[in-house]
């Protein structure tokens, strides 16, 4: 039975799980998630953000947008944020 | 402002000695050693002062302790806890989760 449930997801990044669902983070937000391959689309789906938003992943402690026509491996322990993009030049 | 539980805890990822700070009755988010992703593949790294708040007409507004060139627009600088920073002018972000307000204002800098 799998303990997914009872890591963050500091440990499932240092310790990938076998179970089908692993955790990942979204805009600071633990969620369970299939691991596996996904459109960018359907990742944001997946992590609950609107399909308008733009999606960055977080590696090394930097922020890296993820193109909405590319694909992801979910291994556990991924960290994303989605945000609007409205900010204009002034 | 008082910020909600957890927001900081939030950033850390994105800079580990993240820390509120207060001035002028504005509650700050200080993010030392920012890393700045550039469309180009390089990263550019600043401290940076995120104002989550209204402030000189702005809903909210991001202050780097150097302007990046070529990026942004408008850039003016500020005295703000006994330092100097610097901002472009950008309109249209509102205040929110700070995460999310953050990576807002970074996509103009890519």
């Amino acid at each position: 039975m799998s303990n997914v449930d009872t890591k963050n997801a500091d440990e499932v990044r240092n310790n990938p799980d076998t179970g089908k669902d692993v955790l990942v983070r979204i805009n600071g937000n633990e969620i369970n998630i299939h691991r596996g391959s996904y459109t960018i689309q359907d990742l944001k789906t997946e992590l609950g953000v609107e399909v308008h938003k733009e999606l960055d992943q977080l590696v090394d402690g930097q922020l890296t947008p993820l193109a909405d026509d590319g694909r992801i491996t979910i291994k556990g322990g991924e960290e994303f944020v989605g945000h609007e993009r409205r900010g204009k030049a002034s | 402002m008082i910020l909600q539980e957890g927001q900081l805890e939030n950033l850390t990822p994105l800079c580990q000695g993240t820390e509120a700070m207060a001035e002028g009755g504005i509650t700050y988010v200080y993010l030392p050693g920012l890393r700045i992703n550039q469309n180009d593949g390089t990263v550019i790294v600043r401290d940076a002062l995120l104002c989550p708040m209204g402030r000189d007409g702005y809903t909210t507004r991001l202050f780097l302790s150097e302007s990046i060139p070529g990026k942004g627009q408008n850039w003016t600088q500020h005295r703000i806890l006994n330092r100097t920073w610097h901002t472009c002018s950008v309109q249209g972000i509102p205040p929110g989760r700070l995460v999310e307000v953050l990576a807002e204002h970074l996509v103009m800098f890519r």
